[in-house]
């Protein structure tokens, strides 16, 4: 039997889980070419709801933690296609075209534009997992070595067993983006060619535009879209840019190896200094953590 | 990009910019010159061989002659520039000059082509860019001909010029009024001497509710 038992109800083991969570951040942007386009990413990612469930066969269950996306932009870097004016025929013949007038072709030399989407507001996507709960002794890399235990704790530099919550697998679901994504993009590549044809008269830039046809079109022949543009994003950010694997790997990680739910000075303070005594403290060992369907149960020995 | 397809407005045969064309018809054989002129001024010559078995059209850019850059007029094995009855056609590929040419045979007195005075059988062909109403005039003859150029906005559907219009343009004028769409051809065929002169006389600056998508007539 234990020397110490330290149990927290479910509801307080919420509560440890909900702190973790909330601390969760992930910041990261990346750039590839994906096919005849480049492609990229900025996120800024955090989590938020969910539910956790304490198990009897020692796991928890997290369910439906939301990817809460403080930034999410997606941008994406293409050429505008040739477009050419006159060519028509001048002299046709029962046998074609004897004479053409000349052609003008505007984009000769296939200019690229960039689009950059706000996508944070319209993405839905969740991540759920089982996970053990797993010990870990902390030895405070920042601790010298022969710095004895009290002037450790004055630093905040106490060795201190951990407890973690080690998921075995993260499930993510697809990004799932509103349907609004479709008109943002024809949007953002309405005002990229604007951009790139600010110094032409407005008329020229409605006939260029008109030209080009209905901007989705265009943007569809040239990054070679599906009819749902937000799957289309989802599979660039997610599966060509790898955000899918980013974000399993960093909460993977988050949760299993950078930030306890609880943690245990050692050795443990039982008095604090008083009246020129130095504090009670006592070695903790053998510490160890399960769970019950009701609670989270730690055990240790005093060493 | 090419800019000057969207500053030279006005268009003219005898002073040719970038969305003009002058075609000539060469029915005998012969060595001809064509000297180029570049805002009124002689600077380039540019010599053409008519002989039977040449090609059915070749096309001149003025200003690559102008710029004694090549000139593109042979692609292929012919040895003559053009067959007997071919057409020669002159165009401005890059620049903001305006230009004219004058061809004369070798052989002959006289001018076979100038596009300051187009005779009969000579064409011009113009693309109008800019939406707006213009006039069409001839230097050479009387009257006058509007040409109203819609504008036009993105639509549901691609916007695509439809057929060139043709006109024949000499003393007098066929019609009243063109319509078009912009970047649609005007083919202007000369009936008699003529210089065809397209100037913009009120702009349409899109504030009407424009096209949007039916294809133009």
């Amino acid at each position: 039997m234990a020397d110490i038992t330290v149990a927290a109800s479910e509801a307080a083991f919420v509560e440890l889980f909900n702190h973790v969570r909330d601390e969760f951040r992930l910041a990261a942007s990346d750039t590839a070419s994906v096919g005849p386009f480049v492609a990229g990413y900025e996120v800024d990612i955090r989590l938020a709801n969910g539910s956790v469930d304490l198990r009897n066969d020692n796991t928890v269950r997290v369910a439906e933690l939301d990817i809460d996306p403080v930034v999410l932009r997606a941008f994406v870097g293409i050429d505008i296609p040739e477009l050419c004016i006159g060519g028509f025929c001048i002299i046709p013949t029962p046998f074609g075209c004897v004479l053409r007038a000349p052609r003008i072709c505007v984009f000769d030399d296939n200019p690229d534009i960039g689009i950059d989407l706000d996508l944070g507001p319209f993405l839905r996507s969740e991540v759920s997992f089982i996970a053990s709960l797993v010990t870990n002794y902390f030895v405070d890399p920042a601790r010298p070595a022969g710095m004895d235990y009290l002037t450790a704790q004055d630093l905040d530099l106490a060795n201190k067993w951990q407890i973690f919550v080690d998921p075995e697998s993260v499930d993510i679901d697809l990004f799932d983006f509103a349907d609004i994504v479709g008109d943002l993009l024809e949007i953002a590549i309405d005002n990229a060619i604007d951009g790139l044809l600010w110094f032409l008269p407005g008329w020229a830039r409605d006939l260029i535009k008109a030209i080009f046809g209905p901007i989705i079109d265009l943007v569809r022949a040239i990054l070679d879209l599906p009819d749902d543009i937000g799957e289309w994003l989802s599979d660039l950010l997610g599966v060509s840019l790898g955000l899918f694997n980013l974000i399993t790997t960093a909460v993977l990680d988050y949760f299993a190896a950078q930030f306890p739910l609880a943690e245990f000075e050692d050795p443990f303070p039982i008095l604090p200094a008083s009246g020129g005594l130095i504090p009670v403290k006592v070695p903790i060992e053998d510490f160890d953590v399960r769970v019950t369907d009701d609670e989270m149960i730690a055990e240790a020995n005093v060493g | 990009m090419r800019t000057e397809a969207f500053t030279q407005i006005g268009l003219d045969s005898g002073a040719l910019g970038a969305l003009g064309t002058v075609v000539h018809r060469f029915n005998e054989a012969g060595r001809y010159l064509a000297t180029v002129l570049a805002d009124g001024r002689e600077v380039a010559e540019v010599e053409i061989t008519v002989a039977e078995g040449g090609r059915p059209a070749m096309q001149v850019d003025l200003a690559d002659a102008a710029e004694h850059r090549h000139v593109d007029k042979c692609c292929d094995k012919h040895e003559a520039d053009l067959d007997v009855g071919g057409y020669g056609s002159f165009y401005v590929g890059s620049g903001n000059r305006r230009y004219a040419v004058v061809v004369r045979s070798t052989g002959k007195r006289g001018v076979e082509f100038d596009s300051r005075r187009l005779q009969e059988g000579d064409l011009f062909a113009a693309t109008v860019l800019r939406p707006g109403m213009y006039e069409i005039t001839n230097e050479h003859g009387k009257g006058a001909m509007g040409l109203e150029v819609r504008y036009v906005r993105r639509g549901r559907t691609k916007y695509e010029p439809a057929k060139p219009l043709k006109v024949k343009i000499g003393e007098t004028f066929a019609q009243d009024i063109l319509k078009a769409g912009p970047a649609q051809g005007l083919i202007f065929e000369a009936t008699g001497p003529t210089r065809a002169i397209v100037r913009l006389i009120e702009p349409d600056d899109g504030e009407g509710k424009g096209y949007t998508g039916k294809r133009a007539s």
